[in-house]
């Protein structure tokens, strides 16, 4: 094989070089470095020092620790989940018109998917100050939100979907444009009203954007970590306890990194069969 | 249906119809046009409170703190003040964060556009074995939560001692799966013949790539620089783990050394987030519409 | 059913363009109204103001006696296909044409037998459960309509529901919308471009122009009786042949000359054209392809440079120049003759049109 075929024939993949080095040093490697480590015990620099097979996973399945932080994390993404999409949905419906100003309104409800976490967090904790914070003010209330087990998770959550309701905005804006206008025209002229036009054209005209994001959306909160840092550091008890964060403290502060990895291999493992449930039962249930 | 003109009103005189016909036209125009103005309050009393968090904290950081410590209504500061600013920018090395990450974010932002639109033209324009396979490959990370491989990801760049370095926040973040599917999706779009009669006449790839694929993409790139530079600008657990000194910390965990309760450094504190946001949300507001228009023209439907 | 009536209709767009002038029409119950004109001409917004999708500047609607301007349009009881069809894409047929009835709370049983009926009707009985991705245009074409033909309402409103169709399903279409016509004692007021459609389906023609009616007649008047230039170029297929010719006295007669060609004008023209001193002016001389024929008298007689023919086996089409205005030629199948030979033809001097230079008013206007 002379040069000038090996060049043709190795050109395709030289464009790959750039990312799929990047892939396979971070995130490949990693990958499979991690499913090797959860069935090690660990020492203090994360080496793996000796073969336990699963037992960290029994260890886990054994912990009612372990569970506590699956079960907060399920209630947290389901708030979060079902509460920025409502948003976005709320916001995009409301701007699906042409009226004077919505540029600036659009932009507003889009704004938080530009804001970080950590940030989002700070400013949440002076708003839900028990004594100066404008939540408990403007509600007349004398609760402290952060530190109640009662409420921190909610509070956590509902930050959660106020930065995530932006990008649902988007999505949602983009999905009711892509309905055709002449349907409510024809909608109307049958005789259905603004509420029966809603419920029989916009609702099932979204639904295919409604999947995609609602998709999105679980991943999405399966994720958050830097509200939790910030805002309650999982606390009090162990009620904000998502598993992230609780990855992230076994790891670097009880430096259990066989556990941690352990974690994040049911972490990979329930993130996938969610996405793989979702996509059979779309095939299903979403209309056209 | 309220006023019914019948035909008996025909026969009636012209103005009395003319009169009728034009109160009817009013009490319809005044419903449509109070319609309007509902949906415009409804939309300021959404953003309001949609916005409400920022608002607040805006309002907050000029405040002087002796005005936040009441129990009292205070929403608008009564003596607005920069003091907070300046006592912020004076605790916390805030100008030493905002270059890093601004550095940190850029390399980002073009590395990912570079590599993923590489990427993506191979696999939209050329042929190779595999092809098919290593999409799929790529497309299949997407589902790998970066939570699920930063243990070892720290460990690797321990090991090289990297840590507290630009590389460490830079290198692992030079290449999106989500970026190579959004510009494959692009180049689809675009007949083969585009690429064809391109090297019929004698063009390179990378001359392609260049002159001809880059300028036609521009809104995908557009959209692309704007999400992953706010992606990047946010960034915090990653840079939390990784920046140990001044020298090397990002905004967003810069800003965490404002953060404690006591009486002074709360508007301080929230001085600091507000000049932290500014950056992202400019770079937002300046690229929505091409974030929009890349985003979802034929990328993402459902 | 329902009449409807138009008085002094307008329509002016907020940056003052006017698309619809002064519209003034009575349509009867049970018409089948056709509205025709060139793309741009306002015939579409005129059944867009009826449907109440558009607001109509000034003027007034009456739909059965009631003024109708600024009712909503689910408050109109009219029924609309639309030339994109407008199907709910994720509605199977069936509840497509249920869903103006399932919204106007018709029991299921009623809705049942109705959509039954119509798809029968229209042949679709055996596509009920598809969603509409999964059709062709002809049977998209056929569902809008039945979604329409389901109701009662009180007029049909029809905004070029064949322009999509290709020529065969066209003119099935045609004869089929005829049979609805007949069979549901309707009214309908339909929008097309294509003047064959118009003069096949409608009872009445209204011809726009610019948001202006230009005539409202009946089919066959609107072809024998056109009363202006336009509407006589735009009515028929091919279009009539229009020429400048001078109007002389010749002695007793009253001739129509052009280059070296002179006809002579029959009784009535002659009369009306020295009664109304167009003597020694031009006019603008309209014969239909169709009015002239290989034989008659020599006074009839005009030559032509034929450069093409068409041979659509029952007729030919010759296309030709005469003093450097174009001329089509419709004869019959024997006659001989190839492009760049110069064919002499007989024109039918009681079926000419004259109009007016600058008004283009139809000067035999009767």
């Amino acid at each position: 094989m002379n040069i000038k075929t090996f060049v043709k024939k190795a050109g395709p993949y030289v464009y790959m070089v750039p990312a799929m080095a990047v892939f396979a040093v971070f995130l490949f490697f990693p990958f499979f470095k991690t499913i090797y480590l959860s069935l090690y015990k660990t020492n203090k620099m994360g080496q793996a020092k000796l073969y336990v097979g699963l037992l960290n996973y029994a260890d886990l399945l054994n912990s009612p620790s372990f569970f506590n932080s699956l079960l907060v994390t399920a209630i947290f993404v389901v708030i979060v989940v079902s509460v920025s999409m409502l948003l976005g949905l709320i916001a995009a419906v409301l701007c699906s018109k042409t009226f004077p100003g919505i540029r600036i309104f659009s932009t507003a409800y889009a704004l938080p998917m530009a804001i970080a976490s950590s940030s989002a967090a700070m400013i949440f904790k002076i708003m839900l100050h028990p004594s100066i914070g404008i939540v408990n003010k403007i509600l007349g209330f004398h609760i402290n939100w952060i530190s109640d087990p009662k409420y921190a998770l909610a509070c956590v959550a509902l930050l959660t979907a106020w930065l995530n309701s932006g990008i649902n905005f988007l999505y949602f804006s983009a999905g009711l444009s892509n309905i055709d206008e002449t349907i409510y025209e024809r909608a109307s002229v049958d005789g259905a009203n603004s509420i029966q036009r809603f419920f029989f054209l916009t609702l099932p005209g979204l639904s295919p954007i409604m999947f995609y994001t609602l998709v999105v959306n679980i991943i999405q909160a399966f994720q958050s970590f830097g509200q939790v840092k910030v805002l309650t550091q999982g606390g009090p008890g162990e009620s904000t306890n998502l598993i992230v964060y609780s990855i992230y403290r076994d790891a670097f502060f009880n430096y259990r990194f066989g556990s941690a990895a352990a974690q994040s291999v049911l972490l990979f493992l329930i993130i996938m069969i969610l996405t793989l449930c979702m996509f059979r039962l779309e095939k299903k249930g979403v209309s056209y | 249906m309220d006023s019914v003109i019948t035909t008996a009103a025909k026969e009636i005189n012209r103005d009395e119809l003319e009169k009728l016909k034009r109160s009817a036209t009013q009490k319809a125009l005044f419903r449509r046009r109070a319609g309007k103005f509902a949906l415009v309050i409804v939309n300021l009393a959404m953003s309001i409170f949609v916005l409400l968090p920022l608002l607040y904290a805006v309002s907050i950081a000029f405040m002087p703190s002796s005005e936040l410590f009441t129990t009292e209504m205070n929403l608008i500061p009564g003596n607005p003040t920069l003091e907070n600013f300046r006592q912020a920018m004076v605790k916390i090395p805030l100008n030493r964060f905002i270059v890093n990450s601004f550095f940190v974010a850029g390399c980002i932002t073009f590395g990912q556009i570079l590599s993923c639109s590489l990427a993506a033209f191979s696999f939209s324009f050329l042929d190779f074995k595999g092809k098919n396979l290593l999409f799929m490959v790529v497309m299949a990370t997407m589902m790998i939560p970066g939570e699920a491989t930063i243990i070892s990801n720290y460990l690797t760049v321990s090991g090289l001692h990297w840590l507290d370095s630009y590389n460490v926040l830079i290198i692992p973040y030079l290449t999106s799966a989500m970026g190579i599917f959004l510009f494959r999706q692009f180049y689809k779009s675009f007949p083969i013949s585009l690429y064809e009669s391109a090297r019929i006449d004698g063009c390179s790839n990378l001359r392609f790539i260049y002159s001809i694929l880059i300028p036609l993409t521009k809104s995908a790139i557009g959209a692309m620089a704007v999400y992953t530079f706010i992606n990047a600008w946010n960034m915090y657990m990653w840079p939390l783990l990784v920046t140990g000194s001044d020298r090397m910390r990002t905004v967003q965990i810069g800003i965490g050394m404002l953060d404690s309760v006591d009486s002074q450094s709360i508007s301080m504190m929230i001085a600091g987030v507000v000049m932290i946001i500014i950056p992202s949300i400019s770079v937002f507001i300046a690229g929505q519409r091409q974030l929009i228009r890349g985003m979802f023209s034929g990328a993402v439907k459902g | 059913m329902a009449s409807l009536s138009f008085v002094n209709v307008c329509k002016t767009y907020k940056n003052g363009l006017t698309v619809v002038k002064d519209f003034n029409l009575d349509i009867k119950d049970r018409e089948f109204l056709i509205l025709v004109g060139p793309s741009g001409c306002g015939k579409s917004m005129t059944l867009r103001m009826i449907a109440g999708l558009e607001d109509i500047t000034s003027g007034e609607l009456w739909i059965d006696g009631q003024l109708m301007n600024m009712t909503s349009p689910q408050s109109r009881d009219l029924s609309m296909v639309f030339q994109s069809y407008a199907l709910y894409p994720h509605l199977t047929v069936y509840q497509n044409m249920a869903f103006g009835l399932k919204v106007h709370k018709v029991p299921k049983d009623e809705i049942e037998k109705r959509v039954g009926r119509a798809a029968e009707i229209l042949h679709i009985s055996h596509l009920l459960d598809r969603k509409p991705s999964a059709l062709s245009g002809g049977q998209k074409q056929r569902v809008a309509i039945g979604s329409v033909i389901v109701r009662q309402p009180k007029a049909y409103l029809m905004d070029e529901p064949l322009s999509n169709l290709d020529a065969k399903l066209r003119s099935q279409m045609r004869v089929e919308l005829a049979k609805i016509h007949r069979e549901l004692g309707a009214t309908i007021i339909y929008v097309t471009h294509d003047q064959v459609e118009a003069m096949t389906l409608g009872t009445r023609i209204v011809v726009m122009n610019s948001g202006v009616i230009q005539q409202a007649a009946s089919p066959n008047d609107i072809y024998e009786n056109p009363v202006n230039k336009f509407v006589a170029g735009f009515i028929g297929s091919p279009s009539m042949n229009f020429f400048p010719v001078w109007v002389a006295r010749r002695g007793e007669k009253i001739c129509l000359e052009f280059g070296k060609n002179k006809l002579i004008a029959n009784e009535i023209c002659s009369k009306r054209l020295v009664e109304d001193g167009y003597v020694g002016r031009r006019v603008y001389l309209g014969i239909r392809p169709e009015d002239f024929h290989e034989e008659g008298p020599e006074e009839q007689k005009i030559l032509f440079d034929v450069e093409m023919k068409e041979v659509l086996g029952a007729e030919i089409l010759f296309h030709g120049r005469i003093n450097r205005e174009e001329i089509c030629v419709r004869l019959s199948p024997n006659v001989k003759a190839e492009p760049g030979e110069r064919l002499p033809v007989y024109v039918d001097m009681d079926r000419i049109k004259l109009f007016d230079m600058d008004t283009e008013q139809n000067i035999i206007y009767v």
